[in-house]
């Protein structure tokens, strides 16, 4: 039965082969590809051409002062449409010397297509941030755009029909096709990114109005996952396993889930209740393993925090609800900050209160309410120990405004003639006369 | 300034921007010369000799399916066995898109070498000169039967070669009847007691019963002409058993012809070339085939339907000669004759032929039932127009169902054949 298969399978391809042979022995369809792939030569070395003139500090950048905006569609544009006017002017010099182009106008329609293709990417580009519209490029408008051409391409040379039903093997006794296969996986594919582009799209227009972000998240990417499940479902229905074949490996599946994937799905489950509840919210500021980070990403199994050293770390989101964290953004993003000050016992304890709080009013970082204050804590052993207490909204500038005030301070007293003390020490050395 | 600059507007192409040009050029036209060279090597290929001994490749459409596609294979394969290095690659493609998708894929280049369509199908194929056109040494018009070559000629040239052709039988079950019905009379008479006649009813499909009455298809000039009396005589004789129980009058072919296959019907007027489709079904026990009833005194009229083989106008020129010389090869007597006594549901085109009823007894009635049959030339009907066959088939159910006179309905049927005249006298 396989051997039946194979051979079949093999023989469809030696003839696939055979017809592109027939095809392209014929003069008609030489001229016509050749006419076609000089047009596309010749698109491709203009546009290459123009794409590095328009570069900044370039020959046509200078002359049509070009910015990098206008030169990013230049470069997406440029080549379709040098592709149309070509293709159009061959298609007037062809119609009167041949009788057949009609592979030359099937290449103007695909050209056309790229153009749309390449439009639409452009205005992509113009109107939503850079980071996203190239992921979605990447990911989903390129394999999309692709497999359209690809398909359509092939559809001329090879009966599609028939490469579908080829049958590739069996899964307890449901046959496999290959048009099944890869109409399945392209779907999903394709499915699963569209739908992570419609919660990005969903995900902009709902938190327009101050909604709470992280309830936004969490159905946004639930519906996304039962979507995604779906998506599996009608897949593996189309793939032409039917509902036995699909309980078996879904039970299996979830042994499998039970015994090998417990963290991930706790991990899941973990990330929805976090989404809901809204303890944790992307740009909050927590200290983890002792340093102070920024959350950046929210997702359902790990949530992703930046450093102050721009380092990522990934986080499983069962850590936060088995482990205690400190949020410094929970409810309120207003933070004190804590600086201890020490002043020679000859300095007046009024006037050094005066000026810290005159430092800390100058300072623009530090919050008018609360208002700062300053408190004598102790008398240490060489100094008169102060703490000045700020207030600032954002926990993450903490470092640079105490840094801020720090230096301020220094300068403050030194001006003042205030004397910061600091340990000293007499070291006696005795030295042996006897020597 | 340097001596190489060029400027624009104050705007100048340094030496160096210059010279990255003149490289990236370079690199443009090395790439470019290759494909060219590349192509035109190909291109070159097709001339030579070496290759066509070594390399031959024909692409085959049919609409044959079941046992007749099988057969017809096999004839392939025959052909293949004596030309070794000749590679056939047949596809099937469904009857109903032939003739488009030869027009849509030779506009492109693509399509098959070689193709069996049916003759009708010649008008739309050589309109957008997607066949080629035949020079009388290509043919030799001596082998054929003469009522097939009116069916391949358009204005005074070849477009095809006949290869088999298609008429309407009487197809019945064995098991139920057995003394199949000859005359209209008596296939009245049995339904009366009881035996279920289905008959495909429409324009068309039911002008054979014009010849029972005596009537002709054309005038003295050849053109087309309906015998308004005996077309009438005929509408008359099918008003009257339409009113039977027993008597089925029904467009939907396929319906009939699964009521006759699951034994609910005992006589079903069906096409020669569905007869494959229901030996899957019946078998020889079940399945009789016999001539349609005849009149008092004449006998029926079928339509006939050639069944030709064209070439694709794009096919190389060696593409088509070679795919003339397996044409040849599948016309021949011999293949003929094999391919009408296996299929027992295709008619030879070749007229020496002979079939003899102790080799097939379907075959034979087959063959007989051909030779009454009429072949409308394809150039009385190249001016036809969809609308036209619509406005017969009106006037035809109109006239079943009471509501016209057969007379003035065969007057109106003639004044649409006049006007597709008076177009064809234009051209």
């Amino acid at each position: 039965m396989i051997d039946e298969i194979s051979d079949n399978n093999r023989q469809f391809f030696f003839d696939v082969f055979a017809k592109t042979f027939i095809f392209f022995e014929r003069p008609f369809v030489q001229s016509q590809v050749l006419s076609i792939v000089i047009v596309l030569a010749l698109v491709f070395g203009l546009s290459k051409l123009i794409q590095y003139l328009i570069k900044p500090g370039k020959f046509l950048s200078k002359l049509l002062k070009i910015n990098s905006k206008l030169a990013r569609i230049i470069k997406y544009l440029i080549s379709p449409i040098l592709g149309l006017i070509f293709i159009n002017i061959l298609t007037s010099f062809m119609s009167s010397r041949l009788v057949t182009i009609g592979l030359i106008r099937e290449a103007k329609v695909l050209i056309f297509l790229f153009l749309c293709y390449r439009l639409l990417i452009s205005l992509m580009y113009l109107f939503f941030p850079g980071k996203k519209t190239n992921y979605y490029h990447n990911r989903f408008f390129v394999p999309l755009f692709w497999s359209i051409i690809v398909i359509d391409i092939c559809n001329r040379f090879i009966d599609l029909n028939k490469l579908s039903s080829l049958i590739l093997g069996k899964i307890f006794d449901n046959t496999i096709t290959f048009g099944a296969l890869i109409e399945s996986l392209l779907t999903l594919y394709l499915w699963i990114y569209f739908l992570s582009g419609l919660q990005d799209l969903f995900y902009f227009i709902l938190t327009r109005n101050n909604n709470p972000k992280g309830i936004i998240i969490a159905s946004l990417m639930l519906i996304r996952y039962f979507l995604i499940g779906l998506g599996i479902l009608i897949s593996l229905t189309n793939l032409g396993l039917n509902s036995t074949t699909i309980a078996a490996i879904s039970g299996g599946l979830s042994i499998g889930v039970g015994f090998g994937s417990k963290e991930i799905i706790g991990n899941f489950i973990s990330g929805i209740v976090l989404l809901f509840e809204g303890a944790l919210k992307p740009g909050d500021i927590i200290n983890f393993d002792q340093e102070m980070t920024q959350v950046k990403k929210l997702g359902v199994r790990s949530t992703t925090v930046i450093t102050a050293n721009n380092v990522e770390k990934i986080i499983p989101n069962q850590t936060f609800l088995t482990s205690s964290v400190i949020t410094y953004t929970g409810s309120d993003p207003v933070i004190r900050l804590l600086l201890p000050i020490g002043v020679g016992y000859e300095s007046d304890p009024e006037k050094v209160i005066q000026i810290l709080l005159e430092i800390a009013q100058e300072n623009s970082q530090v919050l008018e309410q609360p208002q700062p204050s300053v408190f004598l804590i102790s008398f240490g052993e060489s100094s008169i120990n102060f703490e000045l207490a700020v207030w600032l909204d954002d926990p993450i500038i903490r470092k640079r405004v105490a840094s801020e005030l720090n230096i301020a301070i220094w300068q403050a007293f030194k001006h003042h003639d205030i004397q910061i003390p600091f340990p000293q020490r007499d070291i006696h050395i005795h030295t042996n006369n006897s020597l | 300034m340097d001596f190489y600059s060029f400027c624009i507007s104050g705007n100048c192409l340094t030496r160096k921007t210059l010279l990255i040009f003149i490289s990236m050029l370079k690199k443009i036209l090395k790439n470019f010369v290759l494909i060219l060279v590349f192509l035109l090597s190909s291109c070159a290929k097709s001339e030579t000799n070496i290759t066509d001994k070594l390399n031959q490749k024909l692409l085959i459409w049919h609409s044959f399916i079941g046992n007749d596609a099988q057969i017809f294979n096999e004839l392939l394969t025959s052909y293949q066995t004596l030309y070794p290095q000749i590679q056939i690659i047949n596809e099937y493609v469904n009857n109903d898109q032939i003739t488009n998708k030869f027009i849509e894929d030779s506009k492109l280049g693509l399509g098959p070498d070689l193709a069996l369509v049916e003759f009708s199908s010649l008008i739309d194929l050589s309109k957008h000169k997607s066949i080629l056109e035949l020079q009388p040494n290509d043919i030799n018009l001596t082998r054929y039967l003469p009522i097939t070559l009116n069916q391949i000629y358009l204005k005074n040239k070849i477009y095809a070669i006949p290869f088999s052709i298609k008429v309407r039988v009487l197809c019945y079950n064995k098991n139920h009847i057995k003394q199949p019905a000859k005359s209209l009379s008596e296939l009245v008479e049995q339904a009366k007691q009881g035996r279920v006649v289905g008959m495909t009813s429409s324009y068309i499909n039911t002008l054979w019963g014009v010849g029972n009455f005596g009537g002709r298809f054309f005038n003295d000039k050849g053109h087309l002409y309906l015998s308004e009396r005996a077309w009438s005589q005929w509408m008359n004789w099918l008003k009257i058993v339409n009113s039977e129980s027993t008597i089925i009058l029904s467009e939907d072919k396929e319906l009939l012809r699964k009521a006759f296959i699951d034994h609910k019907i005992d006589y079903y007027t069906c096409e020669s070339t569905e007869i494959s489709a229901l030996k899957v079904h019946l078998s020889e026990e079940e399945l009789g085939v016999t001539f349609l009833p005849k009149g008092k005194q004449n006998v029926a009229s079928p339509i006939i339907y050639t069944q030709t083989i064209v070439f694709n106008y794009v096919s190389s020129p060696k593409q088509q000669k070679l795919a003339l010389d397996l044409s040849n090869f599948l016309t021949n007597t011999e293949n003929q004759q094999l391919w009408a006594i296996q299929t027992e549901s295709q008619i030879p085109a070749n007229v020496n032929v002979k079939i003899d009823r102790r080799l097939s007894e379907i075959e034979y009635i087959l063959y007989q039932q051909s030779k009454h049959g009429v072949a409308i030339p394809l150039d009385l009907i190249i001016n036809m127009k969809p609308d036209d066959f619509a406005k017969q088939d009106y006037f035809y159910n109109r006239v079943l169902f009471g509501e016209m006179s057969p007379m003035n309905a065969a007057a109106q049927i003639n004044k649409i054949h006049k006007l597709v005249q008076t177009n064809n006298n234009q051209e």
